[in-house]
């Protein structure tokens, strides 16, 4: 059967020419997309790499960081993650545990999924909210890091769940079997064979919460942290300074060239330390990946 | 080619010319040689069947046909395929002008997993028409009537033609994808093992199928299964790591194969190549 | 021994579930307690344009206003752009690329929001302010720019897993039916995928209302509905924005603060209704994201 008979060839010369218009709109916006994209980084490398100095890094801030550098910013922002690591880390790992070994009832699960899950889509202002309320308030802590440590280890909180989780999750059912076979009862074979992995998939889902969180303003901006006079705090209930409320002091005098030079320092400090943990997450999921394909 | 097939393809290039003439063909993946030169023609309106263990090569070689490949990362060939049919006249598709899109309305191709879209049965069956001409209200009925009666559907289906083509059987959904095959009008019809995900009944429907469309069109069927191949085949080809060890008739191949591997292959499944 | 670590263990365990289970319960309660006053005292008329404290004056709708308008003129921007070069990664770049573009789409999500913040208040709002002429460059149009540009990396990723994960015997059955690609993409493809992109549209939708901190430094602070209402090019404000702002400045305990705390749980209830309803979306992984 001949085609000519039933196409014009116009047809597909039509349909050839939307097809090139449309790949070629593909094309456009994608370059669009990466030149803003690349951009933003530029920016952000170039002005930032102009601030950095060692000296910036070791000194501390003066006349509300328009001068000087960012020394106890790096200590505060570096305490507070390492706070909200250790507390988060035990109650997420608690719950990932529970959810795959004791949770049997579907209409549990669901709920405890929705109800842990549910706290990643509250919006980050209202964590510092709450933290004011509750702790500073309510609590009467006053503004402290510990508080800021608390809030933020809430925040990371269903990141590591939901890490260690997918990782229990993946351990092949033939390792519980023989784990029961050879006579373990049901905590054995959690520690035994449930928590190393378990264990494993929480430290990626920390690592990847830690980029998060280092970078929040607004759940440490009322609770954890003062912009000036701020060293190291004596005890666990006083305030800090670090560094995205430091970015945030500095980005309101933006007018003054060397407090924006300096926000761009910090802002690239900052960008290194969330990559950093980016890159570690990375690395723990692909080796945790091998491990489990044993 | 031995002598012998030589000769045979001779005999019959004197009844019919060849639909489809593939020459020197090779065909690599990443660098792995799957087809290598590959010769054969292909006659018109008749079944040729290509069967062979797995991983000889066979669906490679049809999917070089319509040029499907083409979207394969990876994908090298070197060598001709020649159609004799239609508006490719004479001309190796893989030559630099080549409208594949064309092609690939000529050459229509049916896949192993039944493919149907997310959309109603009528929607389905004009899915690749509808791009080639306008048509109205009548011609889209005339047409989805007509194809779906071809593949003996028109019955099972005709009073809910809206709904969704999903809720077909599996073997409804691959007769839904012939007709929406065929509704595209092509000369040649390429299947790659379209009944190997389908149970026995189903299987034997879309047999049947083969040999009523054969009138109509050049079949080209893949199949992993002799004793399909034993029913609807008129020409047979047996590869086996990329070549053509033989072809011939049907009734030549089972009764009395010139090559030993042939031979065992067809009565014991057994190839050693 | 181990009947007691048995039981160590499992209190343990239930514990931390107990405790990250009842955490968002708090924080709902916790917000609700403290809004209690102002829906009492102020009630239906928390709905209305005016506000001003010292007036005794509540009125959030242009607050609320502020926060649809940013967000939905953000999602205008990038759920188009968006779409588009997550069918070019999905479709049209060789996959060789893939890895490093999936990385770098994946790292840029990751930049904080008060980057973008200093971002905005460096350039974007200095550029939308001369380009405009306008007296000053922080407003409503100002914010969605900068939002858009700060969601698009989550959109890119999430649409192009959708389009990615479409099976490849669609695109074949499409393609060996003679249509070209780009008839392939929209008649095949994007239906398919069109669940998927619709939980991310929701997910972007419920991340932009909640964005703080780089809507509040271009934002301008004027709590004002715009004059006109479809003039974008006048500072605003969003609830998020004054929720930043005056938190600290706002009494606690007093009705201003109530207002606010009213505010919040207002956001929070459109946030996480968003956020649910994008999970039934999902069909393929990505989960609770």
């Amino acid at each position: 059967m001949l085609l000519s008979d039933i196409l014009k060839l116009e047809d597909f010369m039509n349909r050839k020419w939307i097809n090139k218009f449309f790949l070629l709109i593909c094309w456009f916006v994608t370059v669009v997309s990466a030149l803003t994209l690349i951009f933003l980084l530029t920016v952000i490398v170039f002005n930032g790499a102009q601030a950095i100095n060692l000296d910036f890094l070791l000194t501390r801030s003066r006349d509300f960081g328009a001068e000087g550098g960012i020394f106890y910013q790096i200590i505060g922002s570096i305490l507070l993650i390492t706070g909200a690591s250790l507390i988060s880390f035990p109650i997420a790992l608690g719950t990932a545990i529970f959810k795959s070994e004791y949770l049997k009832n579907n209409f549990l699960q669901r709920l405890s999924s929705i109800l842990v899950y549910g706290l990643n889509g509250i919006p980050s202002i209202i964590f510092g909210i709450f933290g004011l309320i509750f702790f500073v308030h309510f609590l009467e802590t006053g503004i402290s890091w510990l508080v800021g440590a608390v809030i933020l280890a809430i925040m990371i909180i269903p990141t590591i769940v939901l890490a260690a989780y997918q990782s229990i999750n993946s351990i092949p059912k033939i390792y519980r079997d023989s784990a029961l076979a050879l006579g373990l009862n049901r905590w054995q074979v959690i520690l035994k064979v449930v928590l190393p992995q378990g264990i494993s998939g929480a430290i990626t889902g920390l690592l990847i919460g830690a980029a998060r969180a280092i970078g929040e303003t607004a759940p440490i901006m009322f609770i954890a942290t003062a912009f000036s006079g701020v060293e190291m705090p004596g005890s666990l209930f006083e305030p800090v300074t670090a560094l995205p409320t430091h970015i945030l002091a500095l980005a309101q005098h933006a007018t003054d060239s060397q407090a924006l030079k300096n926000a761009w320092g910090t802002s690239l400090v900052l960008i290194i330390l969330v990559f950093v943990f980016s890159v570690s997450a990375l690395f723990t999921r692909i080796k945790l990946r091998s491990v489990s394909q044993r | 080619m031995n002598k012998k097939t030589v000769e045979s393809s001779e005999l019959v290039d004197r009844i019919e010319s060849p639909v489809i003439e593939i020459g020197k063909f090779n065909v690599w993946f990443n660098g792995i040689h799957i087809l290598r030169d590959f010769n054969m023609r292909f006659r018109e309106n008749q079944i040729t069947c290509i069967i062979g263990p797995s991983g000889s090569g066979k669906s490679t070689l049809i999917r070089s046909i319509n040029r499907i490949n083409d979207d394969v990362e990876g994908f090298a060939c070197q060598g001709d395929i020649i159609l004799n049919n239609g508006h490719i006249n004479g001309q190796d598709i893989y030559h630099n002008g080549t409208d594949v899109n064309l092609l690939r309305t000529q050459v229509g191709m049916v896949f192993q997993k039944p493919c149907v879209f997310p959309k109603s049965i009528y929607e389905n069956v004009l899915f690749g028409i509808k791009y080639l001409k306008r048509l109205s209200k009548q011609e889209k009925q005339q047409i989805v009537e007509e194809n779906l009666k071809a593949v003996s559907l028109w019955e099972e289906v005709s009073n809910r033609l809206h709904d969704r083509a999903i809720t077909l059987s599996i073997g409804q959904q691959q007769r839904l994808c012939i007709a929406r095959s065929l509704a595209v009008k092509p000369s040649i019809i390429l299947l790659d093992e379209p009944t190997s995900s389908l149970d026995p009944i189903s299987s034997y429907a879309i047999e049947n199928l083969m040999l009523q469309l054969k009138k109509q069109y050049t079949i080209i069927f893949v199949t992993h299964n002799i004793f399909q191949a034993k029913r609807i085949a008129d020409y047979l080809v047996f590869m086996c790591e990329g070549q053509v060890i033989e072809e011939g008739t049907k009734e030549k191949l089972f009764s009395n194969p010139d090559k030993q591997q042939t031979g065992d292959y067809l009565s014991n499944e057994y190839c050693e190549c | 021994m181990s009947a007691y670590t048995s039981k160590i263990g499992k209190g343990y365990v239930l514990s931390s579930t107990l405790i990250s289970t009842a955490m968002i319960l708090l924080i709902l309660a916790v917000l609700f307690v403290n809004s209690y006053g102002a829906i009492i005292e102020v009630g239906w008329k928390l709905f209305t344009l005016k506000w001003n404290p010292p007036d005794a004056r509540f009125g959030i709708l242009s607050m609320l206003y502020g926060s649809l308008v940013v967000t939905f003129l953000s999602l205008s921007i990038a759920v188009p752009v968006g779409v588009f070069t997550a069918v070019f990664t999905a479709e049209i770049l060789p996959s060789k690329y893939r890895i490093y573009v999936k990385s770098s789409l994946e790292l840029l999500a990751g930049i904080p929001s008060i980057i973008y913040g200093l971002i905005g208040v460096a350039f974007f709002s200095v550029w939308i302010g001369e380009l405009f002429s306008l007296q000053s460059g922080r407003t409503i149009f100002t914010a969605a720019v900068l939002l858009s540009i700060m969601i698009l990396p989550t959109i890119i990723t999430l649409c192009d897993d959708a389009i990615h994960n479409v099976p490849r015997k669609y695109r074949e059955a499409a393609r060996g039916l003679g249509l070209y690609k780009y008839e392939v993409i929209l008649s095949s493809i994007l239906p398919i995928a069109k669940t998927d992109i619709t939980g991310t549209v929701l997910l972007a939708l419920g991340r932009s209302l909640g964005e703080t901190m780089a809507v509040m430094l271009v934002i301008g602070s004027i709590d004002k509905m715009p004059q006109p209402f479809y003039n974008f090019l006048v500072p605003g404000q969003t609830v998020t924005s004054k929720l930043g702002r005056e938190i600290a400045e706002s009494a606690f305990g007093s009705l201003h603060f109530s207002v606010m705390m009213f505010m919040g749980i207002v956001l929070v209830i459109i946030v996480l209704s968003l956020t649910f309803v994008a999970q039934r979306y999902f069909k393929t992984g990505r989960l609770y994201e």
